[in-house]
């Protein structure tokens, strides 16, 4: 049983219904906005501490597209007391795919995002072969997982030395934490022997960006892992090979050997960078245990799983829990810590999304579309497949509207998605079969990195016991030896099908012309990735996109609750070393960064006019 | 040792118009015969994997196609600059890297960014566009399509020495 909000029961052969006797089951009381007010006293004001000052991040830079954090600091406490996360455009692919050949949604949604353009059309091909009832051969799958594993060779370096790392460089820290670097300068790195940085200093050098090591390092790597992509996908950005039922591109066994040459470059990396992160993240704590409190918040979260078992892909919804829980990256929900589910019914039939708070019309007068999934399981109003997307930026204020990002719930509670989530789900879950080189211990994944110019290497990720900045950046560094495990494996079992003879790589297909629904279960680098699709008559009638960043991002729900960015950042101690004035927002943006944001996946783009800016034509993970 | 090449590149935005002048423009044109050291492509994904790319290829020319919205002219005029490759600051070319990593595409950005690692050689040419319809859709506005054979003349005279320009 793992819904304690929705209605939602299942019998004794484990068929979920909803529970009787309940009126309506979804029904949802908006609860008053509560928020600081400076003076006098408002419905659901609290009592504004002291001394507040607004601190505003627009645009929120080193994350992909357009976000925008606001936040109200109390300099008293010395911590973040209220954030509001703003989602600043739309873009509404959901839009511009209605009525289209359903073929047309993997090209045109591989633009939702600039960084995952092979992610959004790897998804839209699950959703669509779902749809039509077709399976891609084993090799088929394969082919498409490696280069799911290409994909995050450019997401996690991209993250670990670009973005979120500079966070921590010195050209930063001498800002916020002088006495931090002087620290460093005395403190010998404990893996120097692994990534070569004698102090941690000469670490935090290494992430100044344009010259540090590991800035440019990782800029390279981000090659390494688009020319995987290239092997399996045939190019990047936006391959045009990926269809329903397999892929198109023609594979040899030079493709795999090419891939492997360019996989075995990222073994001794993957060492460096746990390494080198576990020394950052082990520093910050000795340096000051307030920094577990930095971006902190409930351990919630939900995955739906990457890279299938080609011997338990079926491609149908009525397997999917048994295909889902195949896959090296589980899919599941943790609450508090705790793993409540691997099926992706249950991640499916609890998901909801509200745009109470949302520059959209609420859709769910009337009757919706579709009382279940296609295995009979109940679903809300609120659900993706019974969503329509209708644009209305109107009450423009914190009270009423304020994102662009809808806020999707699971059992209505507040779930973020993440690299590390899918670590966690597969770690906690245990059902990783038996490989050389990863294993799922219950309380972390022991992960083994073959010989390279560095030795083997065995690593530990251990589930961390907070989920805060440090951490999400931690897992995002073991991530990368995570994902070259399971790119190791995936390899070899092309290897098997290639010798065997077994080198078809795609199903035809015809467009059914009947009415079908399906959903596309995948993740992106950042996490969660679902494109629900709705056909009839072979054309669009809805098409719904999920992105990490949609979650993550999220504004208020009708209940009240913050977004998952806005949780982690409320409470967020200002560990900076300066006086109020030079207060710089660094542990408020080390908060944010350690999500990822990928904006443009968050909101999808259209206007009326049809006129788009510059800032649009990119990764924009969030928005509808 | 190889020979040095030639690369013509094209930048666009698929899908918007005369923004996608770059991409559409090459995919006219790939056909024709061109001299066999020129080598033609779509250069229209991020800077600094375009960057990468020069730094494979190490072209001896580099001519660049695209349209970009400068408002300084009237649309469909076609600009022709030989490139300053005086390196950008630090602080412009790490905000344009940190959105180039996220997908921003343009022409600007991967100037900025290919000149700052040197990635461009001496003589490189932009020849651009100023863009009418930026609109989601297919196709050129009337000027931006009138400007097609202008910069088809242009970049041959970049890269041939022959005052025929090119047969299909």
């Amino acid at each position: 049983m793992c819904f304690k909000n929705l209605p939602i029961e299942f019998d004794e052969q484990g068929k979920a219904q909803l529970r009787e006797g309940v009126a309506d089951p979804y029904a949802v009381a908006v609860a008053q906005p509560r928020e600081y007010v400076r003076r006098g006293e408002g419905p659901g004001a609290m009592l504004a501490p002291p001394q507040l000052r607004d601190w505003n991040i627009d645009p929120v830079t080193r994350v992909a597209g357009a976000l925008a954090v606001h936040t109200v600091l109390d300099l008293t406490a010395r911590k973040a007391v209220e954030a509001h996360s703003q989602a600043m455009l739309f873009r509404g692919y959901e839009i511009i795919l209605q009525g289209r050949d359903p073929r047309d949604a993997i090209d045109i949604s591989s633009r939702a995002c600039g960084v995952c353009g092979g992610v959004h059309a790897t998804v839209s091909s699950l959703a669509i072969e779902q749809a039509f009832g077709i399976c891609p051969p084993p090799l088929g799958v394969l082919v498409r997982n490696l280069g799911e594993v290409g994909e995050m060779f450019y997401d996690h370096p991209l993250h670990l030395g670009l973005l979120a790392g500079p966070d921590y460089s010195t050209s930063i820290v001498q800002v916020t934490n002088p006495e931090l670097v002087t620290r460093a300068e005395h403190s010998p790195a404990p893996h120097s022997d692994v990534h070569g940085y004698r102090t941690i200093k000469d670490i935090m050098d290494a992430f100044n960006p344009l010259t540090g090591r590991i800035y440019l390092e990782s800029l390279e790597y981000t090659r390494v892992g688009r020319i995987m992509c290239m092997q399996m996908y045939g190019k990047y950005p936006h391959p045009s090979t990926l269809v329903p039922g397999g892929v198109s591109t023609t594979i040899s066994t030079s493709s795999f050997n090419e891939y492997y040459t360019q996989l075995a470059k990222i073994f001794d990396y993957c060492k460096v960078m746990a390494a080198t992160w576990d020394d950052i993240v082990e520093f910050f704590y000795e340096a000051n245990p307030e920094y577990e409190q930095v971006g902190a918040r409930p351990i919630n979260l939900a995955q739906t799983g990457i890279w299938d078992d080609p011997e338990a892909y079926d491609a149908t919804y009525a397997n999917c829990n048994e295909w889902g829980e195949r896959r090296w990256a589980l899919p599941g929900v943790i609450i508090d810590g705790e793993l409540v589910t691997t099926r992706l019914t249950d991640i499916n039939m609890g998901f909801e999304e509200f745009v109470e708070h949302s520059y959209y019309d609420d859709w769910t007068d009337g009757d919706a579309r579709f009382a279940t999934d296609p295995s009979g399981n109940p679903i809300s109003p609120n659900h993706p497949w019974n969503k329509t997307t209708i644009p209305r930026p109107t009450g423009k204020n914190f009270k009423e509207k304020y994102s662009w990002d809808t806020a999707p719930r699971w059992d209505r509670q507040v779930v973020e998605s993440g690299t590390y989530g899918r670590m966690w789900t597969t770690a906690l879950a245990q059902k990783t079969p038996p490989n050389p080189f990863l294993e799922s211990t219950g309380d972390g994944l022991r992960i083994v990195m073959p010989r390279h110019e560095l030795p083997e290497t065995e690593l530990f990720w251990k589930v961390p016991r907070t989920l805060n900045a440090l951490e999400r950046n931690r897992g995002r560094a073991y991530a990368m030896a995570f994902t070259a495990a399971i790119g190791m494996n995936n390899l070899l079992k092309a290897f098997e099908y290639w010798r065997a003879g077994e080198t078809k790589v795609h199903t035809k297909f015809k467009v059914p012309m009947d009415e079908r629904v399906s959903a596309g279960f995948w993740e992106a680098g950042r996490g969660w990735l679902v494109h629900h699709l709705h056909v009839d008559k072979g054309r669009i009638v809805n098409y719904q996109i999920t992105t990490p960043s949609t979650i993550n991002a999220s504004p208020r729900d009708p209940f009240g609750q913050p977004g998952p960015y806005e949780q982690a950042i409320v409470d967020t101690p200002i560990l900076e070393s300066v006086s109020d004035d030079d207060v710089k927002g660094i542990d408020i943006l080390r908060t944010i960064r350690s999500f990822d944001p990928c904006m443009p996946c968050t909101t999808h783009m259209d206007t009326g006019k049809g006129v788009i800016v510059r800032e649009v034509n990119s990764c924009g993970c969030t928005l509808e | 040792m190889t020979t040095p090449v030639t690369l013509v590149g094209g930048i666009g935005l698929p899908w918007l118009r005369d923004l996608d002048f770059g991409t559409q423009w090459i995919r006219r044109v790939e056909g024709l015969k061109w001299p066999a050291d020129v080598v033609l492509e779509d250069l229209s994904y991020a800077g600094h994997r375009v960057l990468h790319r020069l730094q494979e290829l190490r072209p001896a020319r580099v001519v660049l196609v695209s349209s970009f919205p400068r408002d300084i002219d009237p649309p469909g005029t076609v600009r022709r600059y030989l490139l300053d490759l005086t390196p950008p600051d630090d602080a412009e070319v790490h905000e344009r890297l940190t959105e180039a990593v996220g997908g921003v595409i343009d022409l600007d950005h991967t100037l900025a960014i290919v000149r700052y690692w040197n990635g461009f050689p001496p003589d490189t040419v932009v020849i651009e566009v100023e863009p009418g319809d930026q609109a989601f859709g297919l196709g050129f506005s009337d000027e931006v399509e009138a400007a097609v054979d202008t910069v088809l003349e242009l970049v041959w005279r970049e890269v041939s020495t022959t005052a025929v320009g090119p047969v299909p």
